[in-house]
């Protein structure tokens, strides 16, 4: 059941359900309902019943998992970029965040930009769904992009920075980060 | 030598990301679910993976297929009201485990996965957020670098019995208040320019045991308190329990704001299913520029009336 600005994906008043599966296929269906958790307007979504599932789809793409920044120098800013593609059909649209971070970093960036000559790492971020447009500190939750509408291939080009400082301790560092890709709440 | 050390230092400070393949796309559905539960009670969500062109490469073989893996995070909400997936967040995070921790899945094809949900006898009444999470495993992980993608189905489990809604406004204030004045007033904003757009700083948190819709407006009144207009305000998705939304909203001035004086700027959110309403007020001074102006000639006029008279007087 939908309208244009919303889809009820599951609504049933019946008092039996269970979950089936066979092969690739499986039913969802529910039991004992009466109007459970409805609520309409033309800006509020609706999610009714007593099992409520969006099936709609999320599909997200990096472009690579190797990011080197090389060896730094005083004189400039060492950059190297990774393109994530997100598409997104539910009617909430998507948020592309940062889920995870280990390992070992130069300083993160402070002050917006990450400038050569001193010690700073961060990221930013380009793209019509780019939540910010500064140097921002790579940090768990950092919000690099999001939707409030459906989208399809979205691509959301972040840029990884790092510079150093003639003081900076000479040595290797290496991080694992993990992009989080959900639709809004 | 100092040629030497010089290349030794450049070649030491790296950052570096490393894995040997490219990531590569996979898609998730259903990307939200809701389920009303009772305490003590079990059931099985399921979540359908896509291996989809440009395909995750296999581990060991396209045989075998790729690998993902799945878990389960806790979710809060930040306060622009986006996801935040944590572990450590709600207790419900061990309510929900995966029927299989990895699941293979060749290129092109789609798998279902299970997430159990068993729910304890004693779970508190109200709304619990998590996120099912599943992670393509890339070859080269492990010790090494890398970066990876997760992809995030949400799950809201409600539990039955008693709940609260529950919304407090913590702040509003003007923005652009003036430091000066502020400390003088201090029970009052003050706004020194000639804007007709006012930004305020607001501040709510859901204290209530489940996630709450806002709609809120903001009212202005004169000096007795009649209203002058009242402006509808945009205060995003619904804000989840225990969760606080920052915003700024702004409104233009009009209808009767013209004359310096002392406004009120009432904020009211109607939130939930019960429809309650909360409200708070700010006080505002408010010099439009032609009052500084009159304000400026008057005290010049004054100035030389005194001086003649003081003259006139000797």
């Amino acid at each position: 059941m939908s309208s244009t600005n919303y889809t009820i994906f599951a609504d049933s008043v019946d008092s039996g359900g269970i979950l089936s599966t066979g092969g690739v296929y499986s039913l969802e269906d529910t039991a004992g309902e009466s109007p459970v958790g409805s609520s309409t307007s033309s800006s509020y979504e609706v999610i009714g019943g007593y099992q409520a599932m969006d099936w709609s789809v999320l599909t997200m793409d990096i472009d690579t998992n190797s990011i080197d920044l090389g060896a730094l120098s005083l004189s400039a800013v060492a950059t190297s970029p990774a393109v994530v593609s997100v598409t997104a059909d539910a009617t909430t649209g998507y948020v592309l965040s940062v889920g995870s971070v280990s390992g070992s970093s130069l300083l993160p960036v402070a002050d917006g930009s990450v400038t050569a000559g001193q010690e700073e790492y961060g990221v930013a971020v380009s793209g019509g769904d780019a939540s910010f447009s500064d140097d921002r500190a790579i940090a768990v939750g950092l919000n690099l992009a999001s939707s409030s509408t459906p989208v399809i291939g979205s691509r959301t080009t972040l840029t990884f920075k790092a510079a150093r400082a003639n003081a900076s301790t000479p040595g290797a560092r290496s991080q694992s980060i993990t992009i989080t890709a959900s639709t809004n709440i | 030598m100092n040629t030497l050390k010089y290349f030794l230092y450049t070649l030491a400070i790296l950052i570096f990301l490393i894995a040997a393949k490219p990531a590569r796309a996979f898609e998730i559905s259903p990307v939200k679910s809701l389920f009303t539960v009772d305490p003590a009670t079990s059931l099985t969500v399921v979540v359908k993976i896509k291996n989809t062109p440009p395909f995750i490469p296999p581990l060991k073989g396209e045989g075998q297929g790729a690998g993902f893996k799945l878990s389960v995070f806790g979710m809060s909400q930040d306060e622009k009201g986006g996801p935040v997936f944590s572990r450590g967040i709600d207790a419900a995070e061990s309510w929900v485990y995966p029927e299989n921790n990895l699941v293979n899945i060749k290129s092109g094809e789609i798998k279902s996965v299970n997430f159990i949900i068993k729910i304890p006898a004693d779970a508190l009444a109200g709304s619990h957020y998590l996120g099912l999470a599943v992670e393509p495993v890339l070859s080269g992980q492990g010790n090494q670098s890398s970066l990876s993608a997760r992809l995030v189905s949400l799950l809201t489990l409600q539990v039955k019995g008693m709940v609260e809604e529950s919304v407090a406004i913590e702040k509003w204030e003007l923005n652009n208040e003036s430091p000066s004045l502020a400390a003088v007033r201090s029970d009052m904003n003050y706004l020194a320019k000639d804007n007709s757009k006012l930004k305020f700083d607001l501040s709510l948190k859901n204290s209530g045991t489940m996630e709450v819709l806002l709609r809120g407006a903001i009212a202005v009144r004169n000096w007795k308190g009649e209203e002058l207009f009242s402006e509808p305000i945009i205060l995003g998705n619904k804000l989840l329990a225990g969760s606080r939304r920052v915003l700024q909203p702004e409104i233009v001035l009009k209808n009767g704001v013209n004359l310096p004086g002392l406004y009120q700027a009432q904020v009211k959110i109607n939130y939930g299913r019960t429809n309650q309403v909360v409200s708070a007020i700010a006080y505002i001074w408010y010099f439009p520029q032609w009052s500084k102006v009159a304000s400026a000639l008057l005290s010049i006029i004054l100035l030389a009336v005194v001086i003649l008279v003081v003259k006139h007087r000797k």
